[in-house]
């Protein structure tokens, strides 16, 4: 409920999230405090606070509800008020009030209609200067801002002004966050360098080409600064190997990556392993090389989307025993939701699996299937994925079969390959299969065209016996069809329907409250609608009267009930 | 005045660059704007050694000329209250009370103060400083004085500029050291910030004006009394700066107590005779008080004479009980609004019970006798006074009016625009710091839009309005009748309600015991509980200290020794005493 709160109270602890992975030699053991509630507060403390912090304990409360509420010019109101908080004479209720203003000025402003990014400029540079334990996060974060908006240059220079500042003694996390400037200010080298070489390729200029050296000189030496250090540098890397690139110095940017991806003062970085694989890629290595390079991967990510390349990779490897790791890499894959409707995940595994098959490995298949038997035939051979299916991606379900139809051989699954054969022929009716795994399995696989429900709606009445007829809410509502088949008693059998005409009195009603869902015992009112029938016809015997005497079956929806009358 | 003397030295001051030089009492130069002490001096010495002790044989001489001395930087910390009490006076004067309030009653009272504690008005001073001020007044040399004062004590070289050049921790008053040793406070009976409100309370009371403690703070809080940053007004020759600070800002509005408590040692340390009695007409009296406050939460008219019945079965409209008498030992010092508010809770319990049952049964026995009414004469609405239909009514527009109040006392703005400089090496910051927050609120105030207006605070006694107009709180029930809580048998009126309530009346003698309220409170009924925070939000106190006033209430209608009871009255009440005091 107070997140706002909440973040503040471990605010400290988020903001160097990166950090924290990227140096866990030197990790301090940093504790998480509870979130302190700001604006409340125990009455014992209440009792004893100055009038003072009382405003500014009601103030925090009222900007909470206002920021709550969406109300932002109300929200600026009493943050306008809550800056004499600043003014605060014990000191660490003071910086608190520092942080306090600008998370939620700043929020204020994001949220603002009127606000401008000059407003923003100014609370930025308020609080970056009013506090010194916030400045350089204050600092980054105003030039994120600055950059979310398009103004590199500033951001640029805000970085570098961040980049020189000096203030005593640099506490652990203000060092983090200076690095963190540090390499932002490489970065925003790179982009500017990134901008310059695209406007340079059009036009020939000399000026601006060595200009954009100058940017290429002071990127690469911040970067490859920061490089140096362990730890996630996802963007700078790909931006110094970018410009490496460029500079056409394969060799650098070659071993930068490797050492990215295999120095083990690192952290476990799968990000580092595929910049590596399409640095390789790029500069066609050979497949073997690439297959080490993604079986690290898939070691780490066993579900990344460079697996199915792997996949092929392995199947298309000449070096013995390549081939017969694919099947698992494929299998292994689909065993995650994410790929589950991924049409070229199960293709790849049709082809993998047809492979196996035709070079006799097919016991290889048996085995992997036997593994996940139990949870892939819930998680992907369902009635519901194949009307799903049916409705959004025909030609899934068509591999989908297929690779059924392979599995089945595999055991467990007589019924299954039969049912199968039908599917793959003309995709449109299948049996049920006794088996009841398969008939799971198939059912799920019943195409569109195949009604799974009778369209009751649009069925007509139907006369069963010569005085029973069978007809649907549709019919039960005409009240001159009924006169016209000279219906005069209703059987509903439903629960919610209303009984028509009853107010007119020319029909005898029944009802028979049963549900339409296959929980429901039917077997109960068998014998009541027997008898209500039964009455009908005897009434209709005994006095053998020309009238013919009808009854109107009101069924809502599925078959179970048509099926079992 | 030094300007002709420090007209010849033009070079702007290093730290913050204005040419504005003055003198210190050591004939240093400083910067008038930012304080800044150089290595300047200024040679003719007897010269200012005149101009200083011209200026404290001025504090000793007449107080009042104080405010008119020119140039002076030297001012004593009493001086200080002294103008605070000044302009409080001047609001109070404003607010309708008599103008003798200020000439009289409070200049006496502070002048009895002074030399009660030897700080002036004497011929021995107390206070050591001006001690040898004084001395040195006529025509000691000044190395005398300057020794003196240098050998004093430590805290006494914190005054600043006034002895040696050491002075990057200053005051602007002479003797504002003392005031920071809670021992000296204590032993010379120094003054404080609430204290000015004690003492105006006791002069209001003197005059039996009819503000009264709590309407005192009211107006404090409304900021129609100068109290918060009073120190802004201060004329300019009483430079202002350093460990002032902590003698005159302030941080909170004191409590109830805390200003009765004051009052009361005030009261003592000036040896105050008996009080002016508190006559029936004057409206401290509980029975105009207890008017006051039924009209102020809407309660019928006619309960006011039940009000007064309870007020002279417990013996509380007598004058020997309501005046404050402190040359009299054992004399208590009430506390009249409280007390007030107490009278009115208690009829309300013998009337209705308040025990969560019984004041509802009457109030639907009450609509129902309307309804019947009704038939017969339908011209008005209801009649009776239905207790449900008054907490209706009120029960909204208390929760209105906590809000609102929440709201204010969260704008409410604490920090002076004048800036407090506690000490020479914090200025640079302390003024940046105010400069970036007067930055912040002009920058948010543009985007507050169209602000509704802060309710205009008028000077009023009432906090809610009942009656027809637009923005009243509600309808007025001012005229109902109670004629359903009362029946007729024989010749007399009797409650409905026999029965009565109460916690224990025994007084607590632990020496800790302060009151046993939060135990008590979730036991109580929520009715008498929502009374009490009624009356404790109009009159700003814990709802304990209103409970501790009922029960002191209590005690004198249940407990005394039954005064010989003339009977025969119209209405008679009947307790059952006995019947359920187990709470």
């Amino acid at each position: 409920m107070d997140d706002i709160e909440a973040e503040l109270g471990i605010s400290r602890s988020v903001g160097n999230e990166d950090f924290s992975d990227s140096s866990e030699d030197e990790r301090v053991a940093r504790k998480i405090r509870p979130p302190i509630l700001l604006h409340s507060s125990t009455a014992q403390a209440r009792a004893k606070e100055s009038g003072f912090h009382e405003s500014s304990r009601l103030c925090l409360k009222a900007i909470r509800d206002a920021m709550l509420h969406h109300h932002w010019q109300e929200a600026a109101q009493y943050l306008s008020a809550y800056s004499q908080t600043l003014e605060d004479t014990t000191v660490n209720k003071q910086s608190l009030a520092c942080e306090i203003i600008w998370r939620l000025g700043t929020e204020i402003l994001q949220h603002h209609p009127n606000s401008r990014l000059e407003d923003f400029n100014a609370l930025y540079e308020q609080m970056k200067n009013s506090g010194v334990k916030n400045y350089a996060k204050i600092c980054l974060e105003h030039s994120f801002h600055l950059l979310l908006n398009g103004h590199i240059y500033d951001a640029k220079r805000q970085l570098s002004v961040a980049a020189s500042w000096r203030y005593g003694k640099q506490s652990v996390p203000q060092s983090l966050d200076l690095k963190l400037i540090h390499a932002y200010c490489g970065f925003l080298d790179y982009v500017i360098w990134h901008m310059k070489k695209s406007s340079v390729s059009e036009a020939e200029d000399n000026s601006s080409n060595r200009e954009m050296h100058s940017y290429f000189r002071q990127a690469s030496v911040t970067l490859q600064e920061i490089i140096a250090q362990p730890g996630v540098w996802d963007p700078f890397v790909l931006s110094y190997v970018d410009m490496l690139e460029f500079y056409n110095d394969q060799e650098e940017a070659l071993k930068v990556l490797q050492n990215y991806a295999y120095n083990k003062d690192y952290p476990s970085n799968p990000n580092a392993h595929v910049y590596l694989y399409q640095f390789l890629k790029r500069h066609e290595a050979p497949p073997a090389k690439l297959i080490s390079i993604l079986k690290v991967l898939h070691h780490l990510v066993p579900s990344h989307e460079l697996m199915q390349e792997y996949c092929y990779l392995l199947v298309n490897s000449v070096v013995p025993g390549h081939l017969e790791e694919s099947l698992p890499v494929v299998f292994n894959l689909l065993d995650y939701p994410s790929w589950k409707n991924d049409l070229d995940t199960w293709n790849c595994l049709l082809t993998v699996m047809t492979v196996f098959k035709r070079k006799g490995l097919q016991h290889l298949i048996a085995n992997e299937w036997k593994q996940r038997k139990d949870f892939w035939l819930t998680m992907h051979y369902r009635a519901y994925h194949g009307r799903k299916d049916s409705e959004l991606n025909r030609e899934l379900l068509l591999v989908k079969a297929k690779v059924a139809k392979l599995l089945g051989e595999h055991g467990g699954l007589s019924s299954f390959r039969q049912g199968h054969e039908e599917l793959c022929e003309h995709s449109l009716h299948l049996q049920e299969g006794q088996d009841p795994g398969a008939s799971v399995g198939l059912s799920g696989a019943l195409p569109h065209s195949l009604p799974s429900t009778p369209d009751i709606e649009n069925a007509e009445i139907t006369p069963i016996l010569p005085f029973l007829f069978l007809g649907n809410e549709q019919d039960a509502q005409d009240h001159d069809l009924m006169q016209r088949l000279n219906i005069g008693y209703i059987l509903n059998v439903t629960t919610h329907l209303p009984l028509y005409h009853y107010s007119l009195g020319l029909f005898k009603y029944k009802r028979l409250p049963a549900t339409d869902s296959n929980k429901q015992n039917l077997r109960q009112y068998f014998e009541e609608a027997f008898e209500f029938i039964g009455i009908v016809h005897r009434f209709f015997l005994s006095y053998k009267q020309n009238l013919w005497t009808f009854l109107c079956i009101i069924i809502s929806v599925k078959s179970t009930i048509l099926n079992n009358l | 005045m030094d300007e002709h003397l420090t007209e010849g030295y033009s070079e702007p001051c290093k730290q913050c660059g204005a040419v504005s030089w003055a003198l210190s009492d050591g004939c240093q130069f400083f910067c008038r704007n930012c304080h800044n002490v150089i290595e300047k001096t200024q040679d003719v010495v007897d010269v200012s050694s005149f101009i200083l002790n011209n200026k404290i044989s001025s504090i000793s001489s007449s107080s009042r000329k104080k405010t008119r001395r020119e140039g002076g930087r030297e001012w004593m910390v009493c001086e200080g209250f002294q103008f605070i009490l000044k302009l409080q006076a001047e609001a109070l004067v404003g607010l309708g009370v008599c103008p003798q309030f200020k000439t009289d009653v409070l200049w006496d009272f502070w002048k009895r103060y002074l030399q009660i504690t030897r700080q002036a008005y004497t011929r021995s001073p107390v206070n050591s400083f001006t001690n040898t001020v004084y001395l040195s007044s006529e025509s000691e040399p000044e190395s005398a004085f300057l020794s003196e004062a240098s050998d004093q004590t430590e805290p006494m070289s914190a005054s600043g500029h006034s002895t040696d050049g050491r002075s990057s921790v200053c005051s602007g008053s002479l003797d504002a050291a003392c005031y920071l040793s809670a021992k000296e406070r204590k032993s010379r009976q120094l003054m404080n910030m609430p204290r000015t409100l004690a003492l105006c309370h006791l002069a209001l009371l003197w005059l039996r004006e009819a503000i009264t403690l709590a309407d005192l703070l009211r107006l404090v809080s409304r900021r129609l009394i100068p109290y918060i940053n009073v120190y802004e007004e201060f004329p300019e020759e009483m430079q202002f700066y350093g460990r002032d600070a902590i003698i005159f800002r302030v941080e909170t509005i004191p409590s109830y107590r805390k200003v009765h408590g004051e009052a009361l040692q005030m009261a003592e340390i000036l040896q105050l005779p008996a009080f002016p009695p508190v006559t029936s007409d004057c409206l401290l009296h509980p029975a105009l008080l207890s008017l006051r406050y039924l009209m102020e939460v809407n309660l019928p008219d006619e309960l006011h004479s039940l009000v007064c019945r309870v007020i002279e079965k417990s013996a509380m409209g007598k004058e020997s009980f309501l005046t404050f008498n402190p040359s009299k030992p054992k004399s208590t010092f009430l506390f009249y609004d409280l007390q007030a508010a107490a009278l009115i809770i208690v009829t309300m319990k013998l009337l209705f019970k308040l025990d969560d049952h019984v004041e509802w049964t009457l109030s639907r026995k009450a609509v129902k006798k309307d309804d019947q009414g009704k038939k017969k004469t339908s011209k008005q609405g209801s009649k009776m006074f239905s207790l449900k239909a008054w907490y209706m009514t009120v029960h909204p527009a208390l929760e209105r009016a906590r809000q609102r109040e929440e709201l204010f006392e969260a704008r409410r703005p604490w920090k002076s625009k004048k800036v407090l400089i506690p000490a020479m090496k914090h200025k640079a910051v302390v003024l940046k710091r105010r400069r970036v927050v007067e930055q912040l609120q002009s920058s948010f105030h543009t985007l507050t839009g169209s602000v509704p207006e802060q309710q205009s605070s008028s000077p009023s006694s009432f906090q809610f309005l009942w009656g027809q107009e637009e923005d009243s709180d509600g309808p007025s029930l001012h005229h109902k009748r109670l004629n359903c809580m009362l029946e007729k048998r024989g010749k007399e009126k009797w409650l409905v309600n026999q029965a009565y309530w109460h916690t224990d009346l025994k007084r607590c003698h632990k020496k800790d015991c302060r009151d046993h309220y939060s135990e008590l409170k979730h036991s109580l009924p929520r009715m008498y509980v929502w009374l009490l925070g009624l009356f404790s939000f109009l009159l700003r106190v814990s709802e304990a200290q209103v409970h501790k006033e009922v029960v002191e209430v209590e005690r004198r209608l249940l407990l005394r020794k039954a005064v010989p009871e003339e009977d025969n009255h119209k209405h008679r009440k009947r307790k059952g005493r006995k019947t359920s005091s187990s709470f």
